[in-house]
């Protein structure tokens, strides 16, 4: 029913540092909100940079909108909205000044929906982007990436270094953007908890690898976390773990299908997962 | 409408918001053919993912509770109550069996568990 | 192409009152100096605008315009046009800045005045053309070193050997210049442009952010 929005093979993008991001397949659905996870340095802002072209890769087919972005990237770039961490418009600039580049960038872009989310967002229009504190700033940028009507919205990191009241303002045009079912929302992130709820599919990127590529209900309803004393690990069957970690007093275990888990380890609590929980446990974690 | 979700209960998000819907239907505060809001509008209000509000709503259609008009919306089903009552009273049914196969296994007589029933639902609905 | 033109113009609109002490200077050396005036007026063209690469790279927006739609080509065309718009603007306010100043001591040179805006563009567009595409390819950072030395030693050789330069070469040479070497310094900068635009356009596009 849904189509994919994004679809990529084989993406090989390696530094001459150690880092490598190395994708075999993903596919993402339009219609969502798709939060990408990952500890800093897991390679998040380099696959987003990747899937936009912005830095040469070794390797890889990108399509975006059933598009090749390497043939026909102006296209595509038309209809997504950017908002990347640590790059925006010279500090010198004021709001007044991107409405006026930017008529002439986007083809779609909508000066009068601009000045809406100016003034939703309580912004000054002929004040220099340097004198913004870091939460204007940053619906500035998000008001930028809203107003040529884009499809798809791209954020790198949009929540982080924000306080809890401006992220829930963040939050809540995400959900209003959303509610065009044509709509798709790609976002990074390492504060999970911003996506805890409202993101409809999780990739959870380690090392330049994709970990994990599930929706969030599988993955909130399936896994849980097993807890039992130091003494009774043993007696926790080894094909059930997927990866633990070992306290002072206890052993946390990632395992699977929860429910079948509290039936068959009676004596064990196993409790539902968070998805910063279970980030730390599958990098951090042993495995058997 | 009112859902309640909570985050720290064990019981699925999808599932939280499917059985307030049913005890509306079933409580009468949603009538026969209301419209529910949309999955999308859903999502935003209870700031939950818009997948989870998606499932509630296929499973409470399959369940026959919703019917979704493409294009219109979904409508709680033009259905008698009695037939969510039979639907519940078979599946009481199953309750009653699994009790009876307990008392089987443990020769526990049919007194026993009836008193047991009255003590439990005497005390907890009586007063 | 245009926005990201704005864009540099806007920049340097907002960025005047940085530039106000060079203002002051600039000032003080042309009451002085008559024949400072046209290279001045080029090193602070270029000054301001080698500014718009600071905060462009300040704000990662050289990266940031590779995800707009056609950033890659704008970007670097757009520097290189406003580039040569700001070659014609020095030229008009140094035309007009000599012949005000002319008018006021009332001596026109205006055959020296050209051709020497003529040799500092020239020198300028050099200058430029070999310069950016190490710009685009490492930034400004790294090549703001190399631009100062440049252009000090370019306003330093200019100040010190134009003098001796036009007395050695007869005074017939300079009207025969300016009907036939024009030509041939015009067609050298829009060669070493082009080159460079295309240099710039691929080092630009391997570069890492």
């Amino acid at each position: 029913m849904m189509n994919k929005i994004i679809e990529i093979e084989k993406l090989v993008k390696r530094y001459d540092s150690k880092f490598e991001l190395n994708i075999e397949s993903l596919g993402i659905e339009g219609g969502m909100i798709i939060g990408l996870i990952g500890e800093n340095g897991a390679g998040k802002t380099t696959f987003l940079k990747s899937l936009l072209n912005i830095i040469p890769v070794n390797h890889g087919d990108i399509k975006i909108f059933g598009k090749d972005i390497k043939l026909e990237g102006n296209f595509i770039k038309e209809e997504i909205g950017l908002v990347l961490d640590n790059m925006f418009f010279p500090e010198v600039l004021t709001p007044k000044d991107i409405d006026l580049v930017m008529r002439d960038v986007y083809k779609n872009w909508d000066s009068n929906i601009y000045d809406q989310y100016l003034s939703n967002f309580q912004l000054p229009k002929s004040k220099m982007i340097k004198n913004f504190s870091k939460g204007m700033r940053k619906k500035l940028e998000i008001a930028t990436a809203l107003s040529h009507h884009p499809k798809l919205l791209i954020l790198d990191e949009a929540t982080s270094g924000l306080d809890p009241v401006v992220r829930g303002e963040v939050l809540d045009i995400f959900l209003d953007f959303i509610q065009d079912e044509n709509h798709t929302i790609l976002f990074s992130t390492h504060i999970t908890s911003d996506l805890e709820h409202i993101a409809d599919y999780i990739v959870f990127l380690d090392k330049g690898k994709i970990l994990l590529n599930q929706s969030r209900d599988e993955i909130m309803d399936g896994y849980g976390i097993l807890k039992c004393d130091t003494d009774s690990f043993q007696e926790i069957a080894k094909e059930d773990i997927i990866c633990y970690r070992k306290n002072s007093y206890d052993y946390e275990i990632l395992v699977k299908d929860r429910d079948r888990m509290k039936k068959k380890y009676k004596k064990f609590v196993v409790d539902r997962v968070t998805i910063e929980k279970m980030m730390v446990l599958m990098i951090k974690g042993d495995r058997i | 409408m009112r859902i309640v979700i909570s985050n720290s209960s064990n019981i699925p998000i999808y599932e939280q918001v499917q059985q307030s819907i049913i005890n509306q239907i079933i409580s009468g505060e949603l009538q026969e053919n209301d419209i529910l809001p949309s999955i999308r509008s859903l999502a935003k209000d209870l700031r939950i993912s818009v997948m989870t509000i998606k499932k509630a709503y296929d499973e409470l259609e399959d369940a026959g509770y919703i019917i979704t008009v493409h294009g219109k919306g979904s409508f709680v089903s033009p259905r008698n109550l009695e037939f969510i009552k039979e639907q519940k009273l078979k599946e009481m049914e199953e309750y009653i069996e699994k009790i009876i196969e307990i008392s089987n296994q443990y020769q526990i007589s049919k007194k026993e568990v009836l008193d047991l029933f009255e003590l439990i639902y005497g005390s907890e609905y009586d007063e | 192409m245009w926005g990201f033109i704005k864009k540099d113009i806007l920049i340097i609109k907002n960025s005047m009152k940085s530039f106000f002490l060079f203002f002051l200077f600039f000032l003080f050396i042309v009451l002085k100096d008559e024949n400072a005036l046209i290279s001045l007026t080029s090193f602070m063209g270029t000054m301001m605008f080698m500014s718009t690469f600071s905060y462009d790279e300040y704000s990662n927006w050289n990266a940031y315009a590779l995800a707009l739609p056609n950033g890659n080509r704008s970007f670097v065309k757009s520097k290189y046009v406003a580039n040569l718009l700001l070659l014609a603007i020095v030229v008009v306010i140094s035309t007009g800045l000599s012949l005000g100043y002319a008018a006021i001591k009332g001596t026109f040179h205006l055959q020296e005045t050209f051709s020497l805006m003529l040799i500092c563009i020239f020198a300028l567009t050099l200058l430029q053309a070999f310069l950016y595409p190490f710009i685009f390819r490492f930034g400004i950072e790294k090549g703001r070193i190399a631009i100062f030395i440049l252009v000090f030693a370019l306003i330093g050789l200019s100040s010190i050997f134009v003098d001796k330069v036009k007395s050695l070469i007869p005074i017939g040479v300079f009207t025969w210049c300016s009907h036939y070497w024009v030509i041939i310094v015009i067609v050298i900068m829009i060669l070493a442009l082009y080159v460079s635009y295309r240099i710039s356009e691929y080092v630009y596009r391997k570069r890492e952010f």
